[in-house]
Order: C-alpha cells, then sequence, then structure tokens
C-alpha cells in the first residue's frame, strides 16, 4: 500500500502522510468493509481515496511544468526494464499532480477516461490530453535517464 | 525504438505493480498512537455511561432494600413505579461504534500463523464462543517487498502485536496483526481471522422456577398493636415459577417481562401458653396434650377475627380442638381469646408481572448481567392455616389485603449457552414491596423476598 501512496504522492513524506491518513482510515472504517471483493482492494481504494482527497485539496496550488525540450536519444525497452524500480516512482512523482494522478487511475488502476473526468472533477478530453501529456512527460524523462546510464557505462568502461 | 503507449502503460503497470517498498520507520507508530486517541476518547464515553448506569442500578437497590417510612402517602410508591422504567432505557450510544483494542498476539496465537520451533508447545485453543464462527482472510502485506526485506524486521513498536476489531453492529471481531510473520505459501498476504461472533437472540423466552425466601417488614399503629396476638413472624421459603419474554434492544441492553406464579408462606409463631403467665388458659390446655397458642379473638361483621402482624384474620373455620377462653382481667379491648393448637401461617398467592431492565457486564462463554426494574403484583390466593404439616387446617382469610401492588426488583442474571438457541440461567433477585399489601391504615405490610429465578431459555 505505500507503493501506491508513493505513486500518487509527489514525494515520501506525502506518500506517508498519505499512508497514515487511510490506515487509520481502514481501522475505523472496517464496519462498513461488506466481504463482497478483497480486502485488498478495498484497502486500496481507500489509499487512493486518500490520495486523491489531498491532491483536490491541494488543486488551487497546481501548476503545470513546463516540457522539457526532447532529447534526441532513443531507449530500448531493455535498458528501461532494467531501470531501478525507485526511478520510476521518481519519474512518476515528478510529474505534475494532475498528469500524475491521471496516469495512475488509467494506467495502474485501469479506469476509463470517464471514471477519472467523474474522480478529478475535469472533462474527458482533459483527462485524454493529461494522460498524453502525461506519458510524453514519462518518455522524456526515462531517456534522460537512459542517457545517464548509457553515459555512466561509458565512464566506467 | 520509440516507446509506444501500450509498451510505456505496460512498463510501469508490471515494474511497478510488483513494487511493495518498505514503508518508513515509524509510520507504524503514529498509526497506532492515532488509532489509541480515538480509543481512549471511546473509553471515555464508555466509563460515562456505565457510571450513570451504575448510579442508577445503586439507586433504585437503595429504594428497594432500604425503604424509608416516607411511604405512608400512598402516592409515593406509584410515583416510583412511573418513572423507574423510562429511566432504566437509555443505551449507550457508543456500543454502536467500534472500538478498537490492541491486544497481545498470545491471547490469539493459534489464529496467528507463525514459524515456531516445532518443540514450542502449541498454546491452547482459546473457545470460541457456542455458534460463533471463525473464518480466515488474507490481508496484504504491508510490508517487505522482496525475499530479504521479508526477512528483515519491520520498524514496529512492539512484536506480535494484533489488534481486535470489535463490530458490535455486526457482531465482529475481526484480529488484524499489526506485526506478525507472513504465512507460508501466501505470497504477500498476512493471514487474518474474522470470527463472527454468536449472534445475540433478539427474542428471549424463557421458563423458570424460583424457590424463595420470602418475609416482610411491618408496622402497626398502636391501637392495633394493643391487641395484637403475636408480633412475631418468621419468614420461609416457597416454590414459585412462570415465563418471561425478553427483548434485546442492543448488545448489552435488555428489558424483559413475564407472568410469574410465586406462593409466598409467612409464619407466625404465636403466643404459647404457659402454666405460670396463664394459670387459666394452661388448665384449660393441659386436659389435652396438645400445645396451644392464645389469640385474642373479637366479632367483625359476623366473624370471629384475630389481629396478626399482618392485618385482620377472619376466622372462616374454628379449628379442631380450639378452645375459647374468657380472660376477664384484660380490661381494655379483646377479652375473649381462642385457644389454639399450633401457630398460624399466611399464604399469599401472587401473580407477577414484572417490567426489567438487564444490562449486561460480562459476555464471554458465561454472560452476567444486572436487572432491575419493577412488577406489578396481583393476589390471588389469601389463606390462613393453623398448625403445621399434615396436621395442618384450613383457618379463615386475612382481611383487608390489597387485591394488587407494586414491587421494586434487584438482582443479577447468569446464563450459560447449551446450543445455539438454549441456555441455562440463574438469576438471584430480591423484590420488596413498594406499597403495603395491606390497606387498612392499621398495618403496613411489606412483604419481601430472595428467589433464585433458574430455568432455560430460548432464544432466537
Amino acid at each position: 500500500m505505500y507503493g501506491v501512496c508513493l505513486r500518487y504522492a509527489k514525494d515520501m513524506h506525502e506518500a506517508e502522510d498519505n499512508l497514515q491518513e487511510g490506515f487509520v482510515t481502514v481501522f475505523t472504517k472496517l464496519k462498513d468493509f461488506r466481504h463482497e471483493g478483497s480486502f485488498e482492494g478495498w484497502v486500496r481504494r481507500i489509499m487512493i481515496n486518500v490520495s486523491l482527497d489531498n491532491y483536490r485539496k491541494k488543486q488551487q496550488l497546481l501548476y503545470v511544468d513546463e516540457m522539457k525540450k526532447l532529447d534526441s536519444a532513443t531507449p530500448d525497452e531493455e535498458a528501461i526494464a532494467h531501470l531501478p524500480v525507485e526511478d520510476l516512482v521518481k519519474v512518476i512523482q515528478e510529474l505534475p499532480p494532475r498528469y500524475r494522478m491521471v496516469f495512475n487511475l488509467y494506467v495502474m488502476e485501469g479506469y476509463n477516461h470517464a471514471e477519472i473526468s467523474r474522480e478529478l472533477g475535469i472533462s474527458e478530453g482533459a483527462s485524454k490530453s493529461d494522460l498524453s501529456r502525461a506519458r510524453e512527460i514519462l518518455r522524456n524523462k526515462l531517456k534522460e535517464h537512459y542517457s545517464d546510464v548509457r553515459h555512466n557505462r561509458r565512464y566506467s568502461q | 525504438m520509440n516507446l509506444k503507449d501500450n509498451h510505456l502503460d505496460e512498463l510501469f503497470r508490471e515494474r511497478l505493480g510488483n513494487f511493495i517498498p518498505e514503508p518508513p520507520a515509524g509510520v507504524w507508530g503514529r498509526i497506532q498512537e492515532e488509532l489509541d486517541r480515538k480509543k481512549r476518547v471511546r473509553r471515555i464515553l464508555f466509563y460515562r455511561w456505565a457510571g450513570a448506569a451504575a448510579v442508577l442500578f445503586l439507586a433504585l437497590l437503595a429504594g428497594v432494600l432500604l425503604p424509608p417510612n416516607l411511604d405512608k402517602r400512598p402516592d409515593q410508591a406509584k410515583i416510583e413505579k412511573q418513572t423507574v422504567p423510562q429511566q432504566t432505557v437509555p443505551e449507550p450510544s457508543s456500543a454502536a461504534k467500534p472500538h478498537l483494542q490492541i491486544a497481545n498476539a498470545s491471547e490469539l496465537t493459534p489464529q496467528i500463523p507463525s514459524r515456531k520451533p516445532s518443540g514450542v508447545a502449541e498454546k491452547k485453543e482459546r473457545e470460541l464462543p457456542v455458534g460463533a464462527e471463525e473464518r480466515e482472510i488474507w490481508l496484504p502485506v504491508l510490508t517487505g517487498a522482496n525475499g530479504q526485506k521479508r526477512q528483515q524486521n519491520i520498524t514496529l513498536p512492539e512484536a506480535n502485536e494484533i489488534a481486535l476489531m470489535v463490530l458490535p453492529e455486526q457482531n465482529l471481531v475481526i484480529a488484524l496483526p499489526i506485526r506478525t510473520e507472513p504465512f507460508h505459501g501466501k505470497e504477500n498476504t498476512w493471514k487474518a481471522v474474522i470470527r463472527k461472533e454468536r449472534k445475540p437472540a433478539e427474542w428471549e423466552l424463557g421458563l423458570r422456577l424460583s424457590p424463595a425466601y420470602a418475609s416482610q417488614s411491618t408496622d402497626y399503629s398502636s391501637s392495633y398493636a394493643q391487641n395484637l396476638s403475636t408480633s412475631g413472624n418468621s419468614g420461609q421459603t416457597g416454590l414459585g415459577g412462570g415465563f418471561s419474554v425478553g427483548l434485546k434492544t442492543s448488545r448489552r441492553w435488555k428489558v424483559e417481562s413475564g407472568l410469574y406464579y410465586s406462593r409466598s408462606e409467612l409464619g407466625r409463631p404465636n403466643n404459647s401458653v404457659f402454666a405460670s403467665a396463664d394459670a387459666d388458659y394452661y388448665a384449660m390446655a393441659s386436659a389435652t396434650n396438645k400445645s396451644y397458642s392464645s389469640n385474642r379473638v373479637t366479632m367483625v361483621k359476623g366473624t370471629m377475627a384475630v389481629n396478626t402482624s399482618a392485618g385482620l384474620i377472619r376466622i372462616n373455620q374454628v379449628p379442631e380442638e380450639a378452645k375459647l377462653v374468657a380472660d376477664l382481667e384484660t380490661a381494655i379491648g379483646m377479652n375473649t381469646v381462642l385457644l389454639t393448637p399450633g401457630d398460624f401461617s399466611q399464604v399469599f398467592d401472587y401473580l407477577e408481572l414484572p417490567l426489567t431492565a438487564h444490562y449486561q457486564i460480562l459476555d464471554g462463554k458465561m454472560e452476567l448481567e444486572l436487572q432491575t426494574g419493577v412488577s406489578a403484583n396481583f393476589v390471588v390466593g389469601n389463606q390462613v392455616f393453623i398448625g403445621s404439616g399434615t396436621d395442618r387446617q384450613y383457618f379463615g382469610k386475612t382481611s383487608n389485603i390489597s387485591q394488587m401492588g407494586f414491587s421494586g426488583i434487584a438482582g443479577l442474571g447468569i446464563s450459560y449457552p447449551l446450543s445455539k438457541h438454549f441456555a441455562i440461567t440463574i438469576e438471584p433477585r430480591a423484590s420488596y414491596w413498594l406499597n403495603s399489601l395491606n390497606n387498612s391504615g392499621d398495618v403496613t405490610f411489606k412483604p419481601w423476598k430472595i428467589g433464585v429465578y433458574s430455568g432455560l431459555t430460548f432464544g432466537f
């Protein structure tokens, strides 16, 4: 569940706060658990809700990062697959908050754009464009990482 | 190769989906702190309710056991009776809320899988209450991502603690391991046990027998006392029984009514005739070999009557071997004496219609509850006998006896389940008449009794 919170948060501290809030909610709302779905799914849903709530509260302060210039280097999948998973979390955390929410809900939780638009109070079109922007940013960040990895390799040789 | 959207998505899904990082130290401590804080608040609420209930119970008990002589005014008893049931009904709203307690895992050891050295004896499995069910659920692992990490100690305040979640509304007790070792075979899960407790029966029918010791407190006017044949009285045991209907209004509160029959016998040792003091009677009595008692008698509305501490007894049938003597030395009051063999016993039969509130203070397999309430009592039998055992002869009836009266009840209830529906109950109860059984004004006569109501209840 900490992993879930990390993906939705901008950093470790926010993730920790969400995790704590989430578990307190789990304990106090246990009576509402209907044993219909899996317990894990239910806890996960609570963690996501807490994360989204806190995102909504901070929404006024949101801004969208300017996109960085595209690097010409093309990462190959294999190289990315070997990036430390912490780095993958980090690139997600570095996404502008709204992109981060949309990306997490769509890719990780499997929501569709209609559901996301309801969840975040944005239009479906915005959800779609946020998602593609998020992907673009991630792609670029991965390229940066990829080139870092390549450079490091070169130096170590 | 540029990453396609679906490849990118897949990559993140795959890598992050399996990513279970270890939460930083201190998170669990803070979670527990916050839960403890909430728990404390609820505890205070509970103590408040429990305190109020205890005060109420003690007040009723005091009212029942220490009846002041204030109720010379008959209205008093009525007021008391009307207000009591309303006071006893409130139920603690906090009972409906879940509360969390941190228990030592050793209490539930068998339910928490752990890698114990094989030499360590398993603790005896805690017995489940009758009708309780248990099922296991698998909780996601909260910490420990991969092989090595799982072996490490997780940062938690104390080892082997579990949280017991009590959900009164659903009759659930959930044991959540805050920390234990992961169970073999099931990756990334903790085993927790959801215990479904016996659903408390909403309705409860009971059949009860009540052996009881009965006696009374009496008080009489001075003019009445002058001609009192005997001021002594002694309690006796009697047997009663009946059925009850109870309704559980919450997990802890129950309201019960029913219909009971009971018989109380009050022995009245008479003034024995002694040779020295009552020479004249003695001469009469000694002609036979029986021991005689002397009773001053008078004529009331065409029947012979004798004063007793429970009131005037009208003699419907003069016992065999009775003798009538004139006591001419007594200048005042009744100066005719009836010599009777043996003592009186006054027998009253009642139908009792109790209304009691029950508060459960202990649960588990054995349940213990406090009971308090009032009972409307109807006098359905009123007889006086003379003599004892097989020699007992019908003598008459006590006059000026109320048709109906109220008594206060206080007691304890212990119940032990036999099966899902049936339980044995043992309920020691004390009851005390709040108004006088005798309505003549000369005599205040308040029976009390201590009975053990025991029997069988059927809950559904």
